[in-house]
C-alpha cells in the first residue's frame, strides 16, 4: 500500500518526529490512527522502522519527551499508539520490495541486533544480497537475549524478524566473528562490504572482593541470557542487583518470576539519576523490587563457598563527573550489610570487541569499535561498525538508526561513490506555550494502559502491558496537538481586518498597530477556525486545507456514487464513534455521503453552501458530545455559520430545513430511531432544485 | 475571439506609450509591478510572439479594478476596459479566475439561484409598504437580501436600503413590482469572465421583467443600473425597458417639494462609485441630495467626480493587503476634508469602507445615501 496521506504534507518537523533517531514521523502515524485509518498507520511507521513491534514496547520514546501535549498535562502515549498500530490484523498489507534487479553485491552483516536487523533489510531493498552471521543459536540480538519476554514477547520479536528474512536474507547462527571466521575470511569469501552489529554483551566487573570465588554471583548478561533462551536458571531467596540502568531493572524483575522472594537493588545515585526508565522502575516497584539508592556495593560475603551477604557503603553526592552527573562519596561510618544468598551484577556492558583486535582499531575506553565519522566506515576500507559495538550500551532505536546509516554509506561504497557524513540532528528549540494558552487547550487526560495482575505477572513472563483497543487508540490519538500543522497567514493577501483575532478559539493572533499579523505557528493547534472566517483567504492551515471538505464530496460526486436522495453527513472525528458505527450507517443508509471531519470548526459558510451547490438534497451536521469539544471558543461561530447557512437557503427558495444539526450521543452516531425520522423529513423537502433540474436534463 | 482580434477590438494597438494610465491607475500605486501600460504592451508582444497562454496565466488581469480612470485620460482612447474584460472572458473559459473574497459565497449564491425555483426575497417588501404583482415600475432589488446575512456583523444593514427606497417611492406614489424570480444581475459574473452565466441571468430578467408587464426598472445600486442600462443591451439587443436610477428619480422630486426632511446636522463627503459616476455619469444628483437635507454641509474629497478612485475591489476578486490599502488611503483622504460622514451610494463601497473602518480608530462613520434620505425624510 502507498502512502496517501494526501491532507498530511510533508512540514517543518514536529517535535516528536524531531526527536527519534530514525525520524519516525509520529505526527503522521498519530492523526492516521485518530482518523481509524489504522493500516496507513502501519505503513507509516513501517516504512522506515523495521522493527515497529519492538519499538512499539521496548523504545525509550524520546518523542514523548518532546511531544507538546506534555505541556498541556501529559504526552501522547506515542509508543503504546505505536504498538497499536503494529499489533492489528492489519499489518501484513505492507511489505517492502526489494528492486527486481539486484545489485549482485554480497554483503555480510554480524551481528542480528537491532543494528543489524535494520541494516540488512534496508540492503536487501536496496537490492544487495545480505547474509547475517550470529554467534549465538538465535537471532536478535539483546533484543532477544537481553529483554525479558514479559516486555517483549519473542513471538513478537520472532514476526518482525521473519519478516525481515523474508526479503530474501540469509542467515547463519552460531558463527562467532574472531572465533570461527576472520574479517578477511569474509572478504576472500566474495563478501564486498562488511557491517559489524556485535552489540555490547560483555559484563563489566564489580572489581569487590568475592566476586571471583562464591557461587550464587552472576553477570546480568549471562543471566539474562539463560533467561530469554527459555532455561531457568536457579535464583537465590534473597537477590541484590547491583545497577541502576534497564537490565538491573529486568534482572530484577526476572528473578521476582524465578520465585525470589526478595530482590534488592543496589543504585550508587539517588533516583534521579538513575537511568532505568521511569516505567520499568514503577513496575519494578509494583512488583516487589527495593531499591536502595546511594548505596555502594563493598565486598560479597560468603559462608561455606556460597554468597551469604553484601557489604555495602552509603554514598552522598559530589561535583558532577565527566558526564554531568554528580560523583557519588562513600560516607564514611555508615557501612552496613543485607542478607542476600544471590548477586546479579548489572552496571554495565563492554562489546566483546577483542575478536576484532587484531584487524581493526579498537578504542580503548570500553572496547568500543572505533568508526572514522558518522558515515561509520571502520579504520578498514568496506568494513562499517554502529549500534552498541561502537556506541556502548545504548537504546534499540538508536541501534536501529545506526544500522540504517550503515546501509546508506555500504550502498554508496559498493557503488563506488565518496560517503556522506549524516546531516546533523536538526535542533528544534525547545518552545514554552504561553500560559494562556495552556488553560484554553481542555485537559485531556491520558490513556491508563492496562497491564496483568501482579499475580500473573509475577507466574510467568507473560507480557505485562496489554495493547489498547481501537476506541482507546483513537480516543489517545485524538489528544495531537498537531504542531507545525496549523494558521499560516499570507501577508499580502492579509488585510488586516482582524476577523482571524476575534475568531481564534484560543486567542493566538495578534494585530499590531500598523495592521500586521502575528501567529504563532508552534501555538496553534490547527482547529482551522480562522481558515473558514478568514474574508479574503489569507489564512490556510496545513492540516486539512481549505475547501477540504468540499473537494472530498467532490470526488465522490465525480465518481458519481450518489444515490437518491444525495445526503452529504458531515461528523465530527471527535464524537465518540467507531469504523462499526460508520459501516452500519453505510449498509442502513447508503445514500447518506459519510465525510468524517476532523472538527466542525474547519467548515466554513461557503463550504456548507457549496456542498448544496453540488446537488446535496441536506447536510447533516454532527457534533460531538459537548464534553468532546476540543475548541469549546469556537462553537458560538460554527452555530452562527450555520444559521447564516439556513437563512441563506430560505432567501434561495431552497429551505433552510435542509441543513440539519445536531449533537451525537454519549455513544454512536445518533439516537436509535433519530436517523428513521430524519430520513423521513428529509424525503418531504424533495430533491435540491440544482438536482432537479440535472435530473430532469 | 482570439486575442488578435481583441486588441484590435479595443484599439490597444493605438497606444502611445504615454503612462498616463498607468499614472492614473490606483493600483499601480499600491501593488509593485502593476502598470495598464505595461501590461497592454506585454499583452500585445506575447500576442505577437505566438503566446497566448502566457498571456492567459497573468494575474495582472486580475488585479485590475476595471474603474475606467485610465479610460477617461487616454489620449489614444484604448478601451482599456473592455480589453480587460475580454481577456478574462477568454481566461475564464480556460479554467481560470481570481480569488474571490468571502470564501466565494457570492458567487454560490449566484449559481445557486438557477434551481429554477421562486426565491423568497421579498418578504421585507411586504413589510415594508406596498408593491405589485404587476405594473409599470419594477424595483430591482439585487444582492442585498444576501448581503444582509452575510454583511450584518460589519453593521452594514443592506437590506434597510431596500425598504427605505420601496418607502420613499411609495411616497412618491409609486407602488413597484418586485419579484422571487429576480436573479443577480450578472455584474460579477461578466467582470469576472462568465459570461455565458451573465447571458442567461440577462435574459432572465428581461423575461422576467417583461412578463411582469413592467416599462421602467429602478437601481438603486450602480453596478445594477449601469449593467442592465450599458450592458444588458449589447447582449439582449433592445430590451423595451427603461433604466431608471432611483436617485435621479428621487432628485427630480425633492426639486419638486416632494419630500418634507427634517434636519441631520453632518459635515459629509461623498465617495463617487466608479459605476454610477465615470461610468453612467451621475455625479450631481448625489450631491444635490445631500446638500438639500437641512443642517448637512457637503465637503469635496481632493479626488471627486471624474478623478473619484475606487474603494478597492470589485467583484469580489482578489481582496487582498492593496485593497486595504486603497480603502485606507481613501479614508484618509475623506477624514482629510474634516468630515464626520463619508456618504457611499454604492452598497458594495459601504461593505468595503465599513470593513476598512472597522480596524481603524478614525472617528468617520459610512453612510450609505439611501438610507440617509431616509433618515431625513422621517419615512
Amino acid at each position: 500500500m502507498q502512502d496517501n496521506t494526501t491532507h498530511i504534507k510533508q512540514n517543518d518537523d514536529p517535535p516528536c518526529k524531531a526527536a527519534c533517531p530514525i525520524l519516525t514521523d509520529a505526527r503522521e502515524y498519530v492523526q492516521l490512527i485518530a482518523e481509524r485509518r489504522f493500516e496507513e498507520a502501519f505503513a507509516s511507521i513501517r516504512k522506515l522502522n523495521p522493527l515497529p513491534s519492538v519499538c512499539g514496547r521496548i523504545c525509550t520514546h524520546p518523542c514523548e519527551a518532546a511531544c507538546k501535549r506534555g505541556q498541556v498535562e501529559e504526552p501522547i502515549a506515542i509508543a503504546t499508539l505505536k504498538r497499536f498500530a503494529c499489533d492489528g490484523p492489519w499489518k501484513d498489507q505492507y511489505k517492502g520490495t526489494p528492486p527486481a534487479k539486484p545489485t549482485g553485491h554480497k554483503v555480510a552483516v554480524v551481528g542480528s541486533g537491532p543494528a543489524g536487523l535494520a541494516a540488512a533489510h534496508d540492503l536487501a531493498l536496496l537490492g544487495h544480497d545480505v547474509m547475517i552471521f550470529e554467534a549465538l543459536p538465535i537471532l536478535g540480538g539483546m533484543l532477544r537475549v537481553g529483554v525479558p519476554p514479559y516486555r517483549l514477547p519473542k513471538d513478537v520479536l520472532d514476526e518482525e524478524i521473519q519478516a525481515i528474512l523474508d526479503l530474501g536474507i540469509e542467515a547463519k547462527t552460531g558463527v562467532r566473528l574472531g572465533e570461527d571466521i576472520k574479517l578477511a575470511e569474509l572478504f576472500e569469501q566474495g563478501y564486498k562490504a562488511v557491517f559489524l552489529a556485535i552489540g555490547a554483551h560483555k559484563d563489566r566487573k564489580l572489581g569487590i572482593p568475592g566476586e571471583d570465588e562464591l557461587a550464587g554471583v552472576v553477570s546480568a548478561v549471562s543471566f539474562l541470557r539463560q533467561v530469554n533462551q527459555g532455561e531457568s536458571p536457579e535464583v537465590g531467596e534473597k537477590v541484590a542487583i547491583i545497577g541502576g540502568g534497564n537490565t538491573a531493572v529486568d534482572s530484577a524483575r526476572s528473578a521476582r518470576r524465578l520465585g525470589a522472594k526478595e530482590v534488592h537493588m543496589v543504585y550508587r545515585r539517588t533516583s534521579d539519576e538513575m537511568p532505568a526508565a521511569g516505567e520499568e522502575i514503577e513496575d519494578a516497584s509494583e512488583e516487589g523490587v527495593r531499591i536502595s539508592y546511594l548505596t555502594s556495593p563493598l565486598e560479597i560475603l560468603g559462608k561455606d563457598g556460597k554468597v551469604s551477604g553484601l557489604k555495602c557503603i552509603k554514598n552522598e553526592l559530589g561535583e558532577p563527573d565527566a558526564d554531568g552527573r554528580r560523583r557519588p562519596k562513600p560516607v564514611e561510618g555508615s557501612e552496613f550489610s543485607i542478607d542476600v544468598d544471590m548477586v546479579i551484577a548489572a552496571i554495565g556492558q563492554a562489546p566483546e570487541s577483542s575478536s576484532v583486535g587484531e584487524e581493526l582499531e579498537v578504542a580503548e575506553r570500553g572496547n568500543r569499535i572505533h568508526v572514522e565519522d558518522s558515515s561509520l566506515v571502520t579504520t578498514r576500507a568496506g568494513v562499517f561498525a554502529g549500534g552498541d559495538a561502537v556506541t556502548g550500551p545504548a537504546t534499540a532505536v538508536k541501534a536501529i538508526a545506526a544500522g540504517k546509516r550503515a546501509a546508506i554509506s555500504i550502498d554508496l561504497y559498493l557503488r563506488g561513490e565518496a560517503l556522506q557524513e549524516a546531516k546533523p540532528a536538526k535542533e528544534i528549540e525547545a518552545q514554552e506555550l504561553p500560559e494562556g494558552i495552556v488553560e484554553k487547550t481542555p485537559v485531556s487526560p491520558r490513556c491508563l494502559i492496562q497491564t496483568l495482575s501482579l499475580d500473573d505477572r509475577l507466574a510467568a513472563f507473560d507480557e505485562v502491558a496489554l495493547g489498547l483497543t481501537g476506541e482507546q487508540a483513537i480516543l489517545e490519538a485524538q489528544r495531537c496537538l498537531h504542531c507545525n500543522l496549523g494558521a499560516t497567514v499570507d501577508e499580502e493577501r492579509c488585510i488586516g481586518c482582524g476577523t482571524c483575532v476575534e475568531a481564534c478559539p484560543l486567542e493566538i493572533p495578534s494585530m499590531d498597530p500598523d495592521g500586521r499579523l502575528d501567529l504563532d505557528l508552534f501555538q496553534c493547534q490547527a482547529c482551522g477556525t480562522c481558515v473558514a472566517e478568514c474574508p479574503v483567504q489569507a489564512v490556510n492551515a496545513r492540516f486539512y486545507p481549505h475547501r477540504w471538505v468540499v473537494s472530498e464530496v467532490q470526488k465522490i460526486v465525480g465518481d458519481s456514487r450518489i444515490t437518491d436522495p444525495f445526503i452529504v453527513g458531515l461528523f465530527s472525528q471527535y464524537g465518540n464513534f467507531n469504523q462499526g458505527d460508520l459501516d452500519a450507517l453505510g449498509q442502513a443508509f447508503p445514500q447518506i455521503v459519510q465525510v468524517p471531519v476532523f472538527g466542525l470548526e474547519r467548515v466554513s459558510l461557503s463550504d456548507m453552501m457549496q456542498l448544496f451547490q453540488l446537488g446535496a438534497d441536506a447536510v447533516l451536521i454532527g457534533k460531538a458530545p459537548p464534553e468532546n469539544n476540543r475548541f469549546p471558543g469556537a462553537w458560538p461561530l460554527v452555530e452562527k455559520r450555520c444559521e447564516a447557512v439556513r437563512e441563506i437557503l430560505d432567501l434561495l427558495g431552497y429551505g433552510g430545513e435542509r441543513l440539519i444539526i445536531y449533537t451525537m450521543p454519549k455513544e454512536g452516531l445518533f439516537e436509535a430511531g433519530w436517523m428513521d425520522e430524519t430520513m423521513e423529513r428529509i424525503s418531504t423537502l424533495g430533491p435540491n432544485p440544482l438536482r432537479r433540474q440535472a435530473i430532469a436534463a | 475571439m482570439s486575442i488578435q482580434d481583441l486588441i484590435e477590438k479595443t484599439k490597444v494597438s493605438f497606444c502611445q506609450d504615454c503612462g498616463v494610465c498607468t499614472g492614473s491607475c490606483p493600483v499601480s500605486r499600491v501593488l509593485p509591478g502593476f502598470s495598464p501600460q505595461q501590461m497592454v504592451a506585454k499583452y500585445v508582444l506575447s500576442s505577437d510572439l505566438g503566446l497566448e497562454d502566457d498571456i492567459l496565466e497573468d494575474q495582472d488581469m486580475w488585479s485590475c479594478l476595471a474603474c475606467g480612470l485610465c479610460l477617461q485620460r487616454c489620449p489614444s482612447k484604448v478601451d482599456y476596459l473592455e480589453f480587460v474584460r475580454a481577456l478574462r472572458e477568454e481566461a475564464f473559459s480556460t479554467g481560470k479566475k481570481p480569488t474571490f473574497a468571502h470564501d466565494e459565497i457570492l458567487q454560490t449564491i449566484v449559481q445557486m439561484q438557477r434551481g429554477g425555483v421562486p426565491q423568497n426575497r421579498t418578504a421585507w417588501a411586504r413589510e415594508a409598504g406596498t408593491i405589485r404583482e404587476e405594473g409599470e415600475y419594477y424595483l430591482f432589488v439585487g444582492c442585498l437580501p444576501y448581503f444582509d446575512v452575510l454583511f450584518r456583523d460589519m453593521g452594514v444593514s443592506s437590506l434597510r436600503s431596500a425598504s427605505d427606497m420601496l418607502k420613499m417611492l411609495n411616497k412618491l406614489g409609486i407602488e413597484p413590482v418586485v419579484s422571487d424570480e429576480e436573479r443577480c444581475c450578472g455584474h460579477d459574473m461578466l467582470w469576472s469572465g462568465n459570461v455565458e452565466l451573465f447571458k442567461e441571468l440577462a435574459s432572465h430578467n428581461v423575461e422576467l421583467i417583461k412578463r411582469l408587464g413592467c416599462k421602467k426598472v429602478i437601481f438603486g445600486c450602480p453596478e445594477g443600473y449601469l449593467t442592465f442600462k450599458s450592458y444588458y443591451p449589447l447582449y439582449c439587443g433592445d430590451m423595451g425597458l427603461e433604466a431608471v436610477h432611483f436617485y435621479d428619480l428621487v432628485h427630480d422630486q425633492i426639486q419638486e417639494g416632494a419630500f418634507q426632511m427634517s434636519p441631520l446636522e453632518h459635515k459629509a463627503t461623498y465617495h463617487d462609485p466608479c459605476r454610477l459616476g465615470r461610468m453612467a455619469g451621475i455625479y450631481e444628483a448625489p450631491r444635490e441630495i445631500i446638500s438639500s437635507i437641512p443642517g448637512m454641509e457637503l465637503v469635496e474629497m481632493e479626488r471627486n467626480r471624474e478623478n473619484a478612485v475606487c474603494c478597492g475591489i470589485s467583484c469580489w476578486a482578489n481582496c487582498s493587503s492593496y485593497s486595504k490599502q486603497m480603502q485606507m488611503d481613501r479614508l484618509k483622504e475623506a477624514e482629510a476634508t474634516g468630515a464626520d460622514t463619508l456618504i457611499t451610494a454604492c452598497p458594495k463601497c459601504n461593505i468595503h469602507f465599513s470593513c476598512a473602518l472597522s480596524s481603524t480608530e478614525m472617528g468617520l462613520e459610512v453612510k450609505d445615501l439611501t438610507q440617509l434620505m431616509a433618515s431625513a425624510m422621517d419615512v
